[in-house]
C-alpha cells in the first residue's frame, strides 16, 4: 500500500516528516518497506513572471520574454529566454530553470543561443518537470508566490510515498484514513477528512447528500432505476445513488495530485473521485453509465453458466454460477468487486450516473479473482474485507466530490439494500488477562485510553471493559486480538526484556538429531565438510517420487539417495580445479511404495584426493585415497550412523561392501564411483547407509590389563579367492578368547609367494587377564588356529 | 511440529525443532526452494510477553554480540497474537544503514509471538492457565547476515573454497583442504 506524505497531512491538519512517520508505523502499526521521495528533484527550478513577450528576430514560432524570476538567473535583474510555447503571456507566472538548473533526469541546464540570440534558461512544461504528459505548452501557475521562490516551496508537488507493507489482517491500513488514524494515536491528534476545494469554475451544487439514505432489504426503485438484491450471500449490502446531468472531462490539479502521488494515473474526473475515496476511505466505489443500463435496471446476482462480459481491459470473460454479478435486466455490467464491462464505463458522453458503493463477500471476491485470473485494487480491498458500517460516508463522501468536480444532480436520497443488517461486535476486556499476558500491570484508564485513540468504545462492565469493535476492524475477534493492540500502542519496545526463571520442559530431546549430531561430528573429525544438495531432481529409479507441482522437468523427483548429489558436488569441485575433496551429507531420501511414499534420513559420503596433508619434511607426493581408505571411514560411518552393523565384501563383483543389519537386511553401501573427471582427478569412492536411530549405550569400564601380552607375527599364503576377512575370523574363532588383537599389517606380492597367492602378515596379540602365558601354550593355540585355516580356506604359512 | 509437540507432551514445554522445508521458488540470490526452519516453542503458565521477548533477545545477544541491538515490530501470523518480527542491528554496518540492510540499519532475523489461545485450546490446553510464545527462523538467513555472505546459492554450492572458510576448529583431520 502506498499513502503520500502529503495526503496524510491533509487529514491529520500538521506536518509529518517522512521518515520519522516510517518509523512510527513500523514500530506501532506495520513495517514500512520504503520511503520514496517525489519531485524533490524539481529544486532548482524557481517561480518566474514573464514581464513582456516579443517576437524572436529570426523565427516565427519562438518568442523572446523578459522574465523576472527574482534574481535567479545570475544577472540580479530580469533575464531574457527564448520560448517556443504557444501560451506564453506577459503578466502571468511560469516555472524557470535558471543556467545551471538541474531538470528531472538529471540534465544539467546549459546557456544556449537559439537561432542567434541568447537564451538565459528555459520556461518549463509539465512534461519537463515530470508533472504529467503535458507538452503543449509551459505550465501556467495560479500562485501567490513571489518571482523567485523555489517552486516546491509554492506549489504543493513534492511529497514522498510511504510504501507500507499491510497484513492482511488490516484492510483498515489500505487508505489514507486508517493510516492516519494510527498515526495520530501514536502522534497524538485526530483525524479529519478535508474539506473538497470547490475551484471558481465549479458547478451546481449536488441535492439532497445530507438526507438519510434510503433503507430497504431487497429490492426499490431510485429516481427511476430499479435495484434488486437476488445474492445477499454473495453481496450482504447494497447502496445506489442516481447522479444525473455531470460533466465529464478532466479532474482539477488537486485531485489528480492526490492521485498521482500514490501511483495512479488520472482518468477522468468521475472515475478519478471514485478512486479518491478509494485511496481515501477504503470504499472502492463504481460509476456506470445509467444511458447503458437495459431495463433501466441493477441487479446484483449470481453469474448465470457461460455468462460473458467483456471487462475494461478489453477481454472476455466467461462467469459461472459462483461468481456475483451485477447485471441490467439483459446482461452482465461488471464483475461484482472486481472489474466493470467496457460497455457500460463512464465516458465523456455520460450525463447520468449510477454510482454502487456495496459490501461484497471476502471469500467470494477471491474466488472470483482467482478463476478469472484477474484482480483490481477493488478486488484486493474487498478480499480483505471493508468497513460495512462506514458505507454511507464513503458514498456521501464521493457524492460530494462528484458534486465538486463534474456537478449534477442527485434528487433522491441514495438507497442502502441490507436485508440482514448488523452491528459492532463487542468484546469484553479483563484488565488482569492484560497484565497476564504481556507481563506489565496495564491500569484500566490507559487500556480505556489505547483502544479508544483508534477508534474502539470503551465501557465499563462488571469489572471487564465491554469494547465496542468498529467495522474496519474485521481481524479483531477475541479478547486476545484487544490485548495486541493494547501491546503494539504502548510500543514493544516499551516492555522490558530481562530473563527470567523458567521451568525445564518436559520434551526429550529427539534421538533422530542427536544421532545426526553424533554422525556430523564423527565426519567433520574425519576431515570430512558437510555438502548441502538439493533434494530433487531427475528419476535417479524406477521408485523415485513424482513431485506433483515441479518447477522444471529437471527437478521433477525426489532423490531416492544422497551419493548421485554428492557426486555433482565433487564434479563442481574439480571445475574450481580442486583435487583432494571429501564431502558428506546427513538428509532425506524418498522412495515410493504400493502404499505412500516413504522417506527417512541416511548418511552419505565421498572422497577423493590425497590420503593427508603433505608435510614439508617429506618431499614426495602423498599417496591418493584407494578403496582401503573408504572401507575405513565407511566403517567410522557405519559405526556411529547403524551401530551393531557389520561390513561384509560386496557380491556382485564390483567390489566394495555393505552394511549388514543383525537381520541380514543391508542399509549401507561403500564403492568406487563413476563421475565425469578430469584426467588429473583421483579415484572417487563414496559411501552412504541408512541412518538408524539408537540410543548408544554408556561405554562400560572394563579392568586395564595386568598380565604381560605374548605377541606373534604370522606372514599366511591366500590363494586367490580367500580374503583377510575370512582368515581373520577363522582364526578368532580357533584361538578362542586368549587371542586378544589381531591386525593385518602387511601384504606382498612377487618373488617368493606362487603364483596366484598372495602374502598377507598378521600381528597377534594373545593375552589371559588372570595370569602369565605360557610360550607354548600360545604356540599350540596358533598351530591349532593354522591347521584350521588349511583345513577351511587352503591357507598355509609361508615358509622362510 | 508445534502442534504436535503441544499434542502429546503436557506444558512445561520448551523445544526448539529444525527441519527442512520446501517452497515453490526458483533459485536466486536470496531465495531456494529448500531450506532449513528453526521453530521454538515455549508453553507454560505464567509466561508473558517479557519473557518472549527477553528469550529471543537474548538469542540474538549471545549468536551475534552481547552490545547488538534488537527491536521488536507488530508483525500478522495467523498462530500468534500478539505477533511480532524480530530485527537486530544490522552485523555489516552495526546499524549505520548499508545497502544489505537497505539502509535501515536492521535486519529482519524471526516471526514470531504469544501462541494464539485458539491453538492451545485445539491441542487439549486450557489457553486460561497457560501462555507462551512461538517462533520461526531461517537459519540460511541469518547466516548470511552473521557472516556477510551475499548469496544464498553458496549455502548449495558446496564448494570446498567456501566451505573451508567456516572450518575453524573443525575438519583438521584429513586431507580435504
Amino acid at each position: 500500500m502506498i499513502v503520500s506524505r502529503r495526503w496524510l497531512e491533509a487529514l491529520l491538519g500538521r506536518t509529518l516528516d517522512a521518515r520519522a512517520t516510517a518509523e512510527q508505523l513500523t514500530m506501532h502499526v506495520a513495517a514500512v518497506d520504503a520511503v520514496l521521495p517525489l519531485h524533490q528533484d524539481l529544486g532548482d527550478i524557481v517561480i518566474a513572471r514573464v514581464l513582456e513577450v516579443k517576437r524572436h528576430p529570426n523565427a516565427d514560432r519562438l518568442t523572446l520574454c523578459l522574465v523576472d524570476a527574482g534574481g535567479a538567473g545570475g544577472t540580479g535583474g530580469p533575464v531574457e529566454v527564448v520560448c517556443g510555447a504557444p501560451n506564453v503571456q506577459a503578466g502571468k507566472l511560469y516555472p524557470y530553470a535558471p543556467v545551471g538548473a538541474v531538470l528531472p533526469g538529471g540534465v544539467k541546464l546549459e546557456r544556449k543561443t537559439i537561432r542567434g540570440v541568447e537564451s538565459n534558461g528555459m520556461l518549463c512544461s509539465a512534461k519537463e518537470l515530470g508533472l504529467g504528459q503535458d507538452h503543449a505548452g509551459i505550465l501556467e501557475l495560479d500562485t501567490a508566490a513571489a518571482p523567485g521562490t523555489r517552486f516546491v516551496d509554492a506549489v504543493p508537488v513534492a511529497d514522498h510515498q510511504i510504501v507500507i507493507d499491510v497484513p492482511a489482517s488490516r484492510p483498515d491500513l489500505l487508505c489514507h484514513k486508517g493510516v492516519a488514524r494510527e498515526l495520530a494515536a501514536v502522534l497524538g491528534g485526530v483525524v479529519k477528512l478535508p474539506e473538497i476545494p470547490i475551484g471558481p469554475s465549479d458547478r451546481r451544487t449536488v441535492g439532497p447528500t445530507h438526507r438519510p439514505t434510503v433503507r430497504q432489504p431487497d429490492r426499490s426503485v431510485v429516481d427511476g432505476v430499479e435495484v434488486r438484491l437476488e445474492d445477499p450471500e454473495g453481496c450482504p449490502r447494497y447502496m445506489a445513488a442516481v447522479i444525473r446531468g455531470v460533466r465529464v472531462g478532466e479532474s482539477p490539479p488537486w485531485l489528480a495530485g492526490r492521485l498521482s502521488a500514490v501511483g495512479q494515473r488520472p482518468i477522468n474526473n468521475i472515475v478519478d473521485a471514485t478512486n479518491y475515496v478509494l485511496f481515501e476511505l477504503n470504499q472502492p466505489l463504481h460509476a456506470f453509465d445509467l444511458a447503458k443500463l437495459r431495463g433501466p435496471a441493477v441487479v446484483i446476482r449470481r453469474a448465470r453458466p457461460q455468462e460473458k462480459i467483456v471487462t475494461l481491459d478489453g477481454v472476455e470473460r466467461t462467469l459461472t454460477p459462483d461468481m456475483t454479478a451485477i447485471c441490467d435486466a439483459a446482461r452482465p455490467t461488471i464483475v461484482a468487486g472486481v472489474m466493470g464491462s467496457a460497455e457500460s464505463e463512464v465516458t465523456p458522453a455520460t450525463t447520468d450516473l449510477v454510482l454502487e458503493c456495496a459490501y461484497f463477500q471476502p471469500t467470494r471476491i477471491r474466488r472470483t479473482r482467482r478463476a478469472l485470473e484477474l484482480s483490481s485494487e477493488s478486488s484486493y480491498r474487498f478480499e480483505r474485507g471493508i468497513d460495512l458500517l462506514g458505507m454511507p460516508d464513503a458514498l456521501r463522501r464521493a457524492i460530494e466530490l462528484i458534486g465538486a468536480v463534474a456537478g449534477g444532480e442527485l434528487r433522491a436520497p441514495p438507497l442502502d439494500l441490507w436485508p440482514q443488517p448488523v452491528q459492532e461486535k463487542t468484546i469484553f476486556l479483563r484488565p488482569e488477562r492484560v497484565s497476564q499476558l504481556l507481563g506489565v500491570p496495564t491500569e484500566r484508564a490507559e487500556l480505556e485510553r489505547l483502544l479508544t485513540s483508534v477508534g474502539f468504545f470503551v465501557a465499563p462492565k462488571d469489572g471487564r471493559l465491554a469494547v465496542q469493535v468498529p467495522g474496519w476492524r474485521p481481524d479483531v475477534l477475541r479478547e486476545v486480538d484487544l490485548i495486541e493492540e493494547v501491546a503494539r500502542l504502548k510500543g514493544y519496545d516499551a516492555f522490558p526484556d530481562e530473563l527470567g526463571p523458567y521451568r525445564i520442559g518436559t520434551v526429550p530431546d529427539a534421538p533422530v538429531e542427536q544421532a545426526k549430531a553424533r554422525v556430523r561430528q564423527q565426519l567433520v573429525r574425519a576431515g570430512f565438510y558437510e555438502a548441502r544438495t538439493i533434494p530433487l531432481g531427475p528419476p535417479d529409479g524406477p521408485d523415485a517420487v513424482a513431485i506433483r507441482n515441479p518447477m522444471s522437468a529437471e527437478e521433477a523427483h525426489l532423490r531416492r539417495r544422497l551419493i548421485p548429489g554428492l557426486v555433482r558436488r565433487v564434479e563442481h569441485n574439480w571445475a574450481n580445479r580442486r583435487r583432494d575433496i571429501r564431502l558428506f551429507e546427513v538428509g532425506t531420501v524418498f522412495r515410493t511404495t504400493p502404499q505412500a511414499p516413504e522417506e527417512w534420513d541416511a548418511v552419505a559420503g565421498v572422497l577423493t584426493g590425497a590420503r593427508r596433508p603433505p608435510h614439508w619434511s617429506e618431499g614426495a607426493k602423498v599417496p591418493d585415497m584407494d578403496i582401503w581408505d573408504l572401507k575405513h571411514h565407511f566403517e567410522l560411518a557405519v559405526n556411529v550412523a547403524a551401530p551393531g552393523c557389520v561390513l561384509q565384501p560386496a557380491t556382485g563383483g564390483a567390489g566394495g561392501w555393505v552394511a549388514v543389519q543383525p537381520g541380514g537386511e543391508v542399509v549401507g553401501e561403500a564403492r568406487a564411483l563413476e563421475a565425469d573427471a578430469p584426467v588429473w582427478a583421483a579415484p572417487l569412492f563414496g559411501f552412504e547407509v541408512r541412518l538408524l536411530v539408537t540410543v548408544p549405550e554408556p561405554a562400560r569400564y572394563r579392568p586395564l590389563p595386568t598380565q604381560p601380552p605374548v605377541e606373534r607375527d604370522v606372514a599366511l599364503l591366500l590363494p586367490a579367492g580367500v580374503n583377510a576377512a575370512a582368515v581373520s575370523a577363522v582364526l578368532a574363532r580357533t584361538a578362542g578368547p586368549l587371542l586378544a588383537r589381531l591386525d593385518v599389517f602387511d601384504e606382498y606380492r612377487g618373488a617368493g609367494v606362487p603364483a596366484g597367492h598372495r602374502s598377507v602378515a598378521w600381528h597377534c596379540t594373545f593375552r589371559d587377564p588372570s595370569r602369565t602365558l605360557r610360550e607354548r601354550e600360545v604356540d599350540e593355540l596358533l598351530a591349532r588356529a593354522l591347521q584350521a585355516l588349511e583345513d577351511e580356506l587352503g591357507v598355509r604359512r609361508r615358509e622362510g | 511440529m508445534q502442534i504436535r509437540t503441544l499434542e502429546r507432551y503436557p506444558p512445561p514445554i520448551r523445544v526448539v525443532i529444525p527441519g527442512q522445508v520446501y517452497r515453490r521458488d526458483p533459485f536466486d540470490a536470496s531465495h531456494s526452494p529448500v531450506f532449513e526452519q528453526i521453530e521454538g516453542l515455549a508453553v507454560d503458565a505464567g509466561i508473558t510477553f517479557i519473557d518472549f521477548k527477553a528469550t529471543l533477545a537474548t538469542f540474538a545477544r549471545k549468536f551475534f554480540s552481547a552490545d547488538t541491538r534488537v527491536r521488536f515490530r507488530p508483525s500478522f501470523f495467523p498462530f500468534t497474537e500478539p505477533s511480532a518480527e524480530m530485527d537486530a542491528q544490522c552485523q555489516i554496518c552495526k546499524g549505520a544503514g548499508c545497502p544489505t540492510c537497505k539502509q535501515t540499519g536492521w535486519m529482519e532475523i524471526l516471526g514470531s509471538g504469544m501462541v494464539h489461545p485458539a491453538v492451545l485450546e485445539n491441542c487439549g490446553v486450557d489457553s486460561e492457565q497457560y501462555t507462551g510464545f512461538a517462533w520461526g527462523m531461517g537459519p540460511e538467513r541469518i547466516a548470511m547476515t552473521r557472516h556477510g555472505i551475499p548469496d544464498i546459492r553458496l549455502l548449495f554450492e558446496s564448494d570446498v573454497r567456501f566451505l573451508e572458510q567456516f572450518a575453524a576448529g573443525g575438519g583438521e583431520g584429513g586431507a580435504a583442504r
